[in-house]
């Protein structure tokens, strides 16, 4: 009988629990629903406004209609996309208009108002557009964000830095080196806003003072110096580095940029002990590998590791094509198939394939 | 207590309906609690995502992915899924289409739209398969490859595409089913932002209606007009968005879907690829990198991207459905078997997600069937309270609604899959309870057919032309050395 005592209580509490948990599923339902609802007249709205800003930042349209306070942020974040595509384009008529446009519709005004919220997609939009404007007002929580925020926020800071003061590069490059949360195909497009000689010097000289986890993260941007730049950095590394894994990383930068007098400079790395080290300076061989390279090669074909033998093997089939001539087999042993087959391989891959 | 019982059956009776409240509280928090841990995540992601887009920029920096397909018997499907993925934006891809075996025009369908040709692949075997007879390469489009092998089952499959693959990432994908052009540039992000990132799952959606019809047609995000793939629909959305996306915070995430799941080529080849002698594979492999990472102590992630980015056919009577869960449930319980080592073995995946796995998945069948026989012996001797039984009855209708919308809610919180009218899936949430017996019953059948070791015939639309024995380790062993894990049934 004192089990009927707990049970009454326990079916109290459940009656109690049920009673509250269906009010809770009713309000929740009806919250859906007007979510839902709300959701799809705004979804109606931004469709005609993104249909109509995007002509009139396009320069399409020359009216310019009354912004209302509930669309500032859709056209805002239109603006930011469109100057974002902008960016590549390289046409500086387009770009200035959607600016002209912007500030016309005062959007700039409303962003810097974004600055001082907590949240860090507001803050995000607000540094994003402000950078893209010129906005000096955006420069002080540009730096700011740019060391403390999380990934989104920091690296649309240092955008935002580099767009507003050229002279930040230097900062901005520290934290890109630091900050390997940063996406990296998304640096490279930041990076590729800054000033191309004052990038060289800052790319130069944080290269020469980050410890070697560091340079090997930031060589992996030394694409968007300039050429001479690039293959002067990535040249004093190859000479004077001993970390192996900067060396490589160093010789896959300079890959990009070398020059035909670059293979003495290489050659010697194609008998380094680390296979990635092999693997890297493959990648300059197969584009100026000569013929007395090709015993080497061959070798290499034969090497330990699976990624050397295929690139040599490709190394060679690329200097066959160089040289107009079809010898490479007979650098590789008659006891390796699969460096036979590598060179199979990579004649298929790399020859042009027919359209049947 | 409509009869007064005496000592010590009021006791008995007294502690089995604790003990079954008790459960049911307890797999009921699971749910709550992810779902409200996505509830919190969820609408800050997106809100980010939005002013911050990913896009693809065409860089070569971003991490190179093979993409790879088992594909056996799929003549139907195969060319149009192909297309989804050749139009995929990413600057670094190849596509490996592995034909396990096909018995029907798979491969001729592949070679006649690709114009595939044969290709003097080399590959290191880093995981041993059944043989393959040929690798082709498509004239059309030179980073799409076809990998032609003797039949050997989806995990055998996989094997041999993870092989042949170049790049350092794979993403595992179906062949019957269709990807958005942003479904790399969307999963791979968790592996840029977090260098311990070793695999992502991808969100997946039912795609019965949604599926274009032609080969080169676009996505239409409807939800499927039948009833039963409508409550799958739901059903997706609490397992992705209320479960998954409240997990992964935790790096608790039990399951990489072999639909849509991304991982780093090198942890799968340590992990000894994917295992052959269990009718799926996916739950599997998850539940064997958290064993490996965490025996040799190693810091790991594994993330979720909870963008709808994989839309799948999912059954459509309820015999296809019955197959499926059923198969899906035995091969949880091979895996509950094989990784029970990690069960309260340290670390949010022992002490939640196993915990979870065991008791709210697992063994949830025949909780249920225990709780209704005892309520049916119950009634008929009269000892319980009917009133009682319907109010918990009634509280566990509600529980399950309200769990329903809280999923429902972070869709149109976040991406709102299903651009079609809400009211389906709203009444799809209310009738939800009695689509969740259908699924029991289909459990326990699974359940049943494990503990009896009854063999699998592979089907259309289950794992790849395979009849595999059901496993479970002969002696008990206190723990599976990962080496009989890496070459077990090989």
């Amino acid at each position: 009988m004192v089990y009927a005592h707990a049970f009454d209580g326990f079916i109290w509490a459940v009656e109690v629990a049920t009673l509250t948990l269906g009010g809770v599923v009713l309000l929740l339902a009806i919250f859906v629903v007007a979510l839902r609802l709300r959701f799809d007249a705004v979804a109606r709205r931004r469709t005609k406004l993104i249909e109509q800003w995007t002509a009139i930042f396009r320069g399409e349209r020359d009216d310019l209609p009354a912004l209302r306070g509930e669309d500032r942020y859709t056209v805002l974040l239109l603006y930011d996309r469109i100057r974002g595509d902008l960016d590549s384009s390289r046409s500086l008529i387009a770009r200035e208009h959607a600016d002209e446009i912007a500030r016309r519709a005062k959007i700039d005004g409303f962003a810097a108002g974004l600055l001082t919220s907590r949240d860090d997609a507001d803050l995000i939009a607000a540094l994003s557009v402000l950078g893209k404007l010129g906005d000096l007002r955006a420069v002080g929580p540009a730096a700011r964000y740019g060391n403390a925020g999380g990934t989104e926020l920091s690296r649309t800071a240092a955008e935002a830095s580099l767009r507003l003061s050229p002279e930040s590069v230097g900062r901005v490059i520290a934290l890109v080196r630091d900050r390997e949360d940063w996406v990296s195909s998304r640096v490279e497009s930041m990076l590729r806003l800054a000033s191309q000689p004052v990038l060289d010097d800052a790319m130069s000289e944080a290269i020469s003072s980050s410890p070697a986890r560091g340079r090997i993260r930031l060589l992996d941007f030394l694409r968007c110096c300039s050429a001479p730049a690039a293959r002067s950095i990535a040249r004093g590394l190859v000479s004077d580095e001993t970390d192996p894994e900067v060396v490589a990383a160093a010789i896959r930068a300079l890959s990009g940029v070398a020059e035909p007098s670059d293979d003495a400079r290489i050659r010697p790395f194609l008998l380094s002990p680390d296979p990635f080290v092999r693997l890297a300076a493959l990648r300059i061989m197969r584009r100026v590998a000569s013929p007395q390279d090709a015993p080497v090669l061959g070798s290499l074909a034969m090497d330990n590791d699976s990624w050397v033998r295929r690139r040599a093997a490709e190394a060679l089939v690329a200097l066959d094509e160089r040289m107009r001539s079809s010898g490479t087999e007979e650098t590789v042993s008659e006891a390796d198939p699969f460096a036979r087959d590598a060179i199979v391989e990579a004649r298929a891959t790399m020859l042009p394939v027919p359209i049947s | 207590m409509s009869r007064t019982l005496h000592y010590p059956w009021d006791l008995i009776v007294f502690v089995i309906e604790v003990a079954l409240f008790s459960y049911f509280i307890f797999v009921n928090a699971f749910y709550l609690f992810t779902a409200f841990v996505a509830l919190f995540r969820l609408p800050d992601f997106v809100k980010i995502h939005r002013v911050d887009p990913l896009r693809s920029t065409g860089s070569a920096l971003d991490k190179p992915i093979s993409i790879v397909i088992p594909a056996f018997n799929e003549e139907v499907h195969i060319e149009r899924t192909v297309n989804s993925l050749l139009a995929i934006e990413y600057a670094a891809s190849e596509i490996v289409v592995v034909n396990d075996g096909s018995t029907d025009g798979t491969l001729a369908v592949l070679t006649e739209a690709f114009a595939l040709e044969p290709f003097p692949a080399v590959y290191r075997v880093a995981v041993p398969t059944k043989e393959i007879h040929a690798i082709y390469r498509s004239a059309t489009h030179p980073n799409l490859m076809v990998v032609d092998k003797v039949n050997g089952g989806k995990g055998d499959a996989l094997n041999a595409g993870v092989n042949v693959a170049r790049f350092p990432l794979i993403f595992s994908g179906d062949a019957d089913s269709f990807y958005h052009p942003s479904t790399l540039i969307w999963m791979s992000e968790p592996f840029e932002k977090n260098p311990l990132t070793i695999a992502v799952g991808g969100a997946i959606a039912v795609g019965n209606d949604a599926i274009p019809e032609t080969p080169d047609g676009k996505i239409e995000p409807q939800l499927p007009k039948g009833w039963l793939p409508r409550f799958q629909a739901l059903e997706y959305l609490r397992a992705f968005l209320g479960s998954r996306m409240g997990w992964a915070p935790i790096n608790g995430l039990g399951t990489i879907s072999g639909a849509c799941g991304l991982w780093r080529r090198d942890i799968i080849v340590e992990a000894g690829g994917y295992r052959t002698d269990t009718i799926w594979e996916d739950l599997e492999m998850t539940l064997r990198a958290h064993n490996m990472m965490r025996k040799q102590k190693r810091p790991y992630n594994i993330a979720f991207a909870p963008y709808p980015v994989c839309w799948t056919s999912v059954p459509s009577t309820f015999g296809e459905l019955y197959r499926q869960r059923k198969s899906w449930h035995r091969h949880l319980a091979e895996c509950m078997v094989i990784h029970r080592n990690l069960l309260f073995g340290g670390g949010v995946i022992g002490w939640l997600t196993m915990p979870y796995l065991m008791f709210a998945e697992f063994l949830a069948p025949a909780a249920v069937l225990f709780g209704l026989l005892f309520a049916v012996v119950a009634l008929y001797f009269h000892f319980i309270n009917i009133y009682a039984n319907l109010l918990l009855l009634g509280l566990v209708v509600v529980l399950s609604i309200l769990i329903s919308l809280l999923s429902i809610l972070l869709d149109q919180l976040s991406y709102r899959t299903y651009r079609s009218s809400l009211w389906p899936l709203l009444s799809a949430s209310v009738l939800d309870f009695f689509f969740r017996q259908f699924i029991f019953v289909a459990n326990l059948s699974g359940l049943f057919a494990w503990l009896f070791r009854r063999p699998f015939h592979g089907r259309k639309g289950s794992p790849p032309g395979i009849n595999v024995a059901a496993y479970r380790p002969e002696p008990y062993r206190r723990a599976l050395p990962a080496a009989s894990i890496k070459t077990a049934g090989r």
